[in-house]
């Protein structure tokens, strides 16, 4: 849920709401930050200094955090323009979608991990998933593009936004579980 | 004696598992200082003489052969057991054998700056937990030095290097040392070294290396028909052998092994004699080269990396000069890893660096840091006592910079529920039983509401990468807090005072005949130094809503009472009362009471 009471990451860091954002920009200003609020920098300070520091790095870090993940800053840009899925909305199934992670599954539970093709099979799954990422966000950033405050008439656009976003979700983890597999195929553990 | 100043010295300190060193930043400079023989290593050997005199470093290495039972080496890999390790006629925990090296430093320290130390920097390993960060924190109290940051050690070494190498990049750190392995990804890039993701193994190193060697040798005995008793002064040859092979092959292609009337075995004498191939010696710790190597992966993937975006390899770590290493970073990088630090020093180096931004300087860069580890908790233990199978709901995610304050919501399960116990975990695993519980507590007094009363699970993770834990009734404010570290010391029995181990400590370098008068002098302050920081401390608020809390439930459990608890009870409460009433929420003044009618309170429930 959005914490109204925490101040806008955006304008954390003096850019633009947005989702598509210069990620180096970002960063350079991430740093600047942290330079200039690091607690180390105010050791010596007094108390109400140094919490101060404390309290806005970690504000600065959460900012960073939340932003430079193109995932969870769309996760925090459905907040911040105020959508929330109704239990309809959410139980709202994306039919290819279901039928393609079950083709992929499938595809995973089928290699064969001690076979010596296992490792390219793998890799030609994580380039299709890592294609299919790629393609989501780009729909994810058209669908942002000019966003403004939460408007009744935009909802649908805003509830594909949600069901894309639990979708990168779902293909985030079956990478990680490839990883797994692949780690477990270079390294034997 | 006792005056603090904004210019007090803060000191860098590496307390490796094998050596140990003290380092300062000067004038732009790091200088690892040296002890009145002229030496930058200190050996973690911590001894005890036939008259019972200390032994640290150097004397209590030496006297490991023909004294092993006094002599205690590697006690970096307990540090945070709940454990007593007897040395002489006494025992002690990891974190006092440990303040015996701390204070050893910062004698060596005092006399080479000539003047009063009592802060530091200490390093630790990135993939320390808690417990033992925290058993780390309290070994620098009990040698009477402030422990200004606990910073990891990979992250160390990089800043160590970052200081000599301008510009922007992404470094590898691969910190193999005697007992812990480290695998962090950095970048350095506009005066700001930054962690991106870190993994490890706390219970790996080179005495694993020197462990195989010891088992091929003993082998290589029992073959004869010859068995060594482990405690033995012949099994202490046995080890030293075994790190002497160890240290020759980075060299040397093969060793040598002799150690002649090695022990007495049914009345003959046993030699000890063969040759040990490097070739052979890296099929025994090939398996460890292994875990490294796929923690090297991990490391990767969790900094969304590939092997060609790292510019650079670290080496840290003495176990590094293992030439298996660098072949097989080499094999999966293409790079020639760097070592031009000495590997032996660098994050002591990096320690006095950090020490130095503390201090004021701005020559050097701020550091940013991750967490290892993922936290988060499991709620069990409900009121009706039905105790689901915890799933694991994390808070703050590995590989996540610290300072970090991260909280989530979580719903109670039955109307009218009074409490809520919250299970703090760390681990990656979403069973948690395959985690590591870190702490727990309860909340009380929860307002009579039907199911789905919110609680606000809040988690701050420091810079020193310890947690606090809040729970907050949303409705309320009601709250309870609750520092990690502080429930695990807590737990660990014994319950030690700081101040109590210190003097102790400190009286034991005061026997210690070696040193010279100076010491003696810094020892009286040691004790009357630095306060004991263990104790919980609570915000203003949260004391308050704490002390509210235990009234709250004080109330509740009076009908169980004896008339005499009832009415020691009653007068807490009262106290209590008029100190929340007059606004008088200075932690010290609260605490005494709360701390008295928890005890009570304690044993009314058991």
């Amino acid at each position: 849920m959005a914490n109204p009471s925490r101040s806008n990451f955006f304008a954390q860091f003096d850019l633009p709401v947005a989702f598509a954002i210069d990620v180096g920009v970002l960063e350079q200003r991430y740093r600047a930050q942290q330079q200039h609020w690091h607690p180390d920098r105010f050791a010596t300070a007094s108390a109400t200094e140094q919490e101060h520091s404390l309290q806005q790095t970690t504000l600065v870090n959460e900012a960073w955090q939340t932003l430079r993940d193109p995932l969870s800053r769309a996760t925090y840009l459905l907040q911040w323009i105020g959508y929330q899925p109704t239990p309809e909305e959410s139980g709202d199934h994306d039919t290819d979608f279901l039928m393609q992670v079950m083709a992929e599954r499938e595809a995973l539970e089928e290699i064969d991990v001690t076979a010596g093709s296992a490792l390219s099979q793998l890799e030609a799954l994580r380039q299709q998933m890592e294609q299919e990422i790629a393609h989501a966000f780009s729909e994810i950033a058209a669908l942002f593009a000019g966003i403004q405050e939460f408007n009744p008439a935009d909802r649908q656009r805003w509830q594909r936004v949600s069901q894309l976003i639990d979708q990168q979700r779902y293909r985030q983890r079956f990478l990680e579980q490839v990883d797994q597999i692949e780690e477990q195929q270079l390294y034997g553990r | 004696m006792g005056i603090e100043s904004v210019n007090d010295i803060i000191v860098g300190i590496d307390l490796g598992t094998t050596n140990s060193e003290v380092a300062i930043f000067e004038n732009g400079q790091t200088r690892v200082l040296t002890d009145q023989q002229g030496e930058r290593i200190l050996p973690s050997f911590v001894g005890i003489t036939d008259a019972g005199a200390l032994l640290v470093g150097r004397p209590a290495l030496n006297q490991y052969v023909a004294n092993p039972e006094r002599t205690i080496k590697s006690i970096k890999r307990r540090m945070g057991e709940a454990t007593r390790i007897s040395l002489g006629k006494n025992s002690y925990s990891p974190s006092e054998i440990s303040a015996m090296i701390l204070r050893q430093l910062r004698d060596t320290a005092e006399a080479a700056l000539g003047q009063p130390v009592r802060k530091a920097v200490i390093t630790v390993p990135a993939y320390f937990s808690d417990a033992q960060r925290q058993a780390t924190r309290e070994a620098g109290e009990i040698a009477g030095l402030e422990v200004m940051r606990i910073i990891n050690e990979p992250t160390a070494a990089a800043l160590a290097y970052e200081a000599g190498h301008r510009g922007s990049r992404r470094v590898l750190v691969y910190d193999l040392g005697g007992g812990t392995f480290d695998v962090s990804v950095v970048r350095i890039e506009d005066d700001v070294v930054e962690v991106v993701s870190s993994h490890g193994n706390n219970h790996l190193g080179g005495d694993d290396f020197d462990q195989k060697i010891v088992a091929h040798l003993l082998d290589h005995l029992k073959q004869q028909g010859v068995q060594v008793p482990t405690t033995s002064s012949a099994m202490a040859r046995i080890i030293r052998c075994a790190e002497a092979a160890k240290r020759q092959l980075s060299d040397h292609v093969e060793v040598q092994i002799d150690e002649e009337y090695l022990l007495e075995y049914k009345g003959r004498p046993v030699h000890l004699s063969l040759e040990l191939s490097r070739r052979d010696y890296e099929e025994m710790i090939q398996p460890y080269i292994d875990e490294t190597m796929a923690a090297v992966h991990t490391a990767l993937n969790g900094a969304n990396m590939t092997v060609a975006a790292i510019d650079e390899i670290l080496l840290v770590g003495g176990s590094t000069r293992t030439p298996m290493v660098r072949e097989r970073l080499q094999e999966v990088f293409g790079l020639i890893p760097r070592g031009e630090i000495d590997p032996d020093l660098c994050v002591a180096m990096g320690a006095a660096i950090h020490a130095g931004v503390m201090g004021g300087s701005k020559a050097a860069a701020v550091l940013v840091d991750v967490t290892p580890y993922t936290f988060g908790i499991g709620v069990v233990g409900m009121l009706d006592g039905d105790i689901r199978p915890g799933v694991l709901s994390p808070i703050i995610r590995k590989n996540t910079s610290v300072p970090v304050s991260r909280s989530e919501i979580y719903m109670t399960m039955i109307d009218g529920q009074e409490r809520v116990g919250i299970d703090v975990y760390q681990g990656e695993h979403p069973d948690v039983s395959y985690d590591v519980q870190i702490g727990s507590f309860t909340v009380e007094g929860l307002s009579d509401v039907p199911a789905g009363n919110e609680i606000v699970v809040q988690f701050d993770l420091n810079l020193d990468g310890m947690l606090q834990v809040t729970a907050r009734e949303k409705s309320t404010g009601l709250a309870k807090q609750v520092t990690i570290d502080n429930a695990m010391t807590q737990q660990e029995g014994g319950k030690r005072d700081v101040s109590q181990s210190r003097d102790q400590v400190a009286a034991l370098f005061g026997q210690s005949n070696k040193r010279g008068t100076e010491d003696n002098r810094a020892d009286s302050g040691g004790s009357a130094g630095t306060p004991p920081r263990i104790e919980v401390q609570f915000e203003t608020d949260s004391v308050a809503q704490q002390a509210a809390a235990l009234v709250t439930k004080a109330r509740r459990l009076l009908d169980q009472a004896t008339e005499a608890d009832r009415i020691e009870i009653v007068d807490l409460i009262d106290a209590i009362q008029s100190l929340l009433e007059k606004g008088d929420t200075d932690s010290a003044a609260l605490q005494k009471p709360c701390d008295q009618l928890a005890d009570i309170l304690f044993y009314l429930e058991t």
